[in-house]
């Protein structure tokens, strides 16, 4: 017994030593690297006094506002980031994911900018007020968030033609309904999702005109909890094909459970529910971002609404499913190919479902203006309870 | 069309009441045994990711639920230790714990986020009971955590109310010195139920994920332990009450979407609130109707019990 207690303080006294001794070694090795480290840093900075070397290494940083997995709207922007790491020479991306909107993403962006990166990308509505201001009080460092409403020289929005890709799957939703009722899950009642919602109605008026759209508002982005119910609701309802227009995949796996279609939002859903996805509107921002990840480097970047369209590559479908006829898939196409050649969603005449005439003959909702819309199709019943009246 | 409304409103309330409930009977036999733990949304997180864990491991429900059960019940564990034996303050001890649970669950869990759930619990009827015209449908149509949650509220009403060992559980809360006098291990009785609440914590927790969204997602409670000691007070720490009062909680949220769908234009908004207005008002009633005693629970809850002092 005492032996092995005395065999136990070798033990500890040889392993202790060894520690400090290990300590001692290592600590100027330490000081060493660091003061080699903090040299060359300053011989950087030295040689280049602007940081305008074209083939400096530009670093970018992102910031997520959810996990990236369990949120489908996060998942298209680390898409681009990964296009941007493997199709950009001379480039570091940087990624802080889970960070609401509020002071902290604030503080995240502050860090991004001590670290030395020249463009900040937020992918979150929410951020919008922080990077406003964040780029007022940094006017080279060159910001892009993904949707918004507000620029300045040095802060972009970049968002899409969304509602090319939801008439599209409109047409589909439309064609594949057996009892003309379809759920449209989506977020919150502001412009953006209006108007992707009135596009995927636009697209089911098109090819039924005796379908109606339900539109579920959640009030949240990604609340699965929540989305869930939503999905339950409208199943419950009877509608027999659900569009998403929200983050998470609670939506698909409900469906996917109850054996209903569904068309999934952002990205392809089929990891979660392998057999009931139609399509997917999937959006595409890395070629789009390269570009202003060259425009950072020669210091030509320009603050601007940046509203990409099919023709940029940004809105594109999922691989059709299984059970999607070939002519309804080839109608889809003709349409797809009409966009490309400059079609637009909404032409005039339109009327909103409470009657009143929106687009005259003749003229076309495009642009920012399509970005003003707090109206709905007729065939929509939108349950927006707080609607603004006009 | 208003029928199908009704019933699915009704349907859904169970669904989404049920892990209130669990986590609510659960806190109902710690706080009747004089511990207050508020860390029953950190519990629900963790039985959640530990369920998650290891149904994507195993594939196995069963052990599944057994995992939330026994995650949730070691925490509740520590919590008796900090709460009971070491008599740290029972407010700070449960928030510690909150705060503890809610970013482990977020680390164990980092590695599951964006999976889907290889399997979920099914509904099956319950024979000749779920033949009885809409009661059938609402009640005996769901899956075997929500009928289990019908035997505990009927178990639990019997064993507080109308046993010994209900009847010492009581004492312990009410008033430990007598309960110490008449021979009752004040502390040993504490430890059990406050690992027995944390444990159906854990099974509030794995239902969510088990049953409403078969993904892991951090937080994804989203204050549902918070609503669930609410119902704990609504209810009178009586069992069939927080049945009443979860179902009317999970009741008002399918009803808001239900409303939505057909075109009852009621502020989400407003009705995101309801809940929490709901126990306002059942607190204010409950305490303006027994002026005496209030709706302050047990009299020895948040009170650590020292067996030398007596």
């Amino acid at each position: 017994m005492r032996k092995r207690r005395i065999g136990a303080v070798v033990v500890a006294a040889v392993a202790l030593s060894m520690l400090l001794w290990g300590c001692k070694e290592k600590a100027p090795e330490d000081t060493q690297g660091q003061t080699q480290e903090a040299a060359q840093k300053a011989e950087e900075e030295e040689s280049e006094p602007e940081g305008k070397d074209p083939d400096r290494t530009i670093k970018v940083g992102f910031v997520f506002s959810n996990i990236i997995s369990t949120d489908a709207w996060a998942q298209t922007s680390e898409n681009a980031r990964l296009y941007l790491e493997e199709n950009c020479e001379n480039i570091q991306t940087f990624k802080v994911e889970n960070i609401a909107g509020g002071a902290d993403c604030e503080r995240v962006m502050r860090e991004y900018i001590n670290d030395g990166c020249e463009m900040i990308v937020g992918t979150s509505f929410d951020y919008m007020d922080y990077m406003l201001a964040l780029a007022d009080e940094f006017p080279d460092i060159a910001f892009i968030n993904g949707s918004g409403y507000e620029t300045k020289d040095n802060l972009s929005i970049y968002i899409a033609k969304l509602e090319q890709g939801r008439y599209l799957t409109g047409m589909l939703a439309g064609e594949m309904t057996q009892v003309d009722k379809i759920g449209y899950c989506t977020s919150i009642p502001f412009p953006d999702p209006i108007k992707q919602l009135n596009g995927f109605a636009a697209g089911v008026a098109s090819v039924n005109p005796e379908a109606e759209v339900v539109a579920l508002w959640s009030n949240s982005f990604n609340d699965p909890t929540t989305d869930a119910l939503c999905a339950n609701t409208l199943i419950d309802q009877g509608c027999d094909l659900i569009c998403i227009d929200l983050s998470s995949s609670a939506v698909a796996q409900v469906c996917e459970e109850r054996g209903i279609m569904f068309i999934g939002s952002s990205v392809d859903m089929r990891e979660f529910a392998p057999s009931q996805q139609l399509t997917a509107n999937c959006w595409t921002w890395g070629p789009w971002m390269a570009k202003q990840v060259e425009a950072v480097r020669n210091g030509t970047f320009q603050g601007e609404w940046c509203e990409l369209d099919i023709n940029d590559g940004a809105i594109s479908l999922a691989e059709f499913g299984d059970q999607v006829p070939q002519n309804v898939i080839d109608m889809v196409e003709e349409q797809r190919q009409k966009f490309i050649d400059g079609d637009e969603v909404f032409k005039g005449p339109i009327y909103d479902n409470t009657g009143k005439l929106r687009v005259p003959e003749g003229e076309t909702l495009t642009g920012e203006a399509a970005n003003n819309m707090q109206w709905f199709l007729p065939n929509v019943i939108d349950n927006w309870a707080d609607k603004p009246t006009d | 069309m208003i029928q199908v409304m009704i019933l699915a409103t009704l349907t859904a309330a169970v669904a989404q009441g049920t892990p209130l409930l669990l986590t609510a009977l659960g806190e109902i036999m710690t706080q009747r045994s004089g511990v207050l733990n508020l860390g029953l949304e950190g519990m629900m997180l963790m039985g959640a990711a530990s369920s998650f864990m290891v149904l994507v491991n195993t594939n196995s429900l069963f052990l599944a639920v057994v995992a939330g059960a026994v995650c949730s019940g070691l925490l509740a564990l520590v919590h008796g230790f900090l709460s009971i034996t070491c008599r740290v303050h029972q407010i700070i001890c449960g928030l510690a714990l909150n705060m503890f649970a809610g970013g482990l669950s977020g680390y164990l869990g980092k590695d599951y986020n964006g999976i889907p759930a290889p399997k979920v619990l099914p509904s099956f009827r319950i024979p000749l009971l779920a033949d009885i015209p809409y009661v059938g449908e609402i009640f005996f149509y769901q899956n075997g955590l929500v009928y289990l949650s019908y035997g505990l509220v009927i178990g639990l009403t019997y064993l507080i109310f109308h046993t010994q060992i209900g009847l010492k559980l009581r004492a312990c809360g009410e008033n430990p010195a007598a309960a110490y006098s008449m021979g009752i291990s004040v502390n040993r009785t504490r430890y059990i139920y406050v690992v027995m609440g944390g444990m159906l914590a854990g099974i509030g927790g794995s239902f969510l994920i088990l049953s409403t969204v078969p993904s892991w997602v951090e937080n994804m409670t989203g204050g549902r332990g918070w609503i669930a000691l609410a119902i704990v007070t609504c209810a009178m720490w009586k069992p069939a009450a927080a049945m009443a009062a979860a179902y009317v909680f999970g009741g008002v949220e399918a009803l808001g979407y239900q409303l939505q769908a057909v075109s009852v234009n009621v502020s989400p908004v407003l009705l995101k609130m309801l809940p929490y207005l709901a126990t306002i008002l059942v607190l204010a009633a409950v305490s303006i109707g027994n002026q005496d005693k209030g709706a302050a629970g047990p009299e020895a809850m948040t009170t650590p019990f020292i067996p030398e002092d007596n």
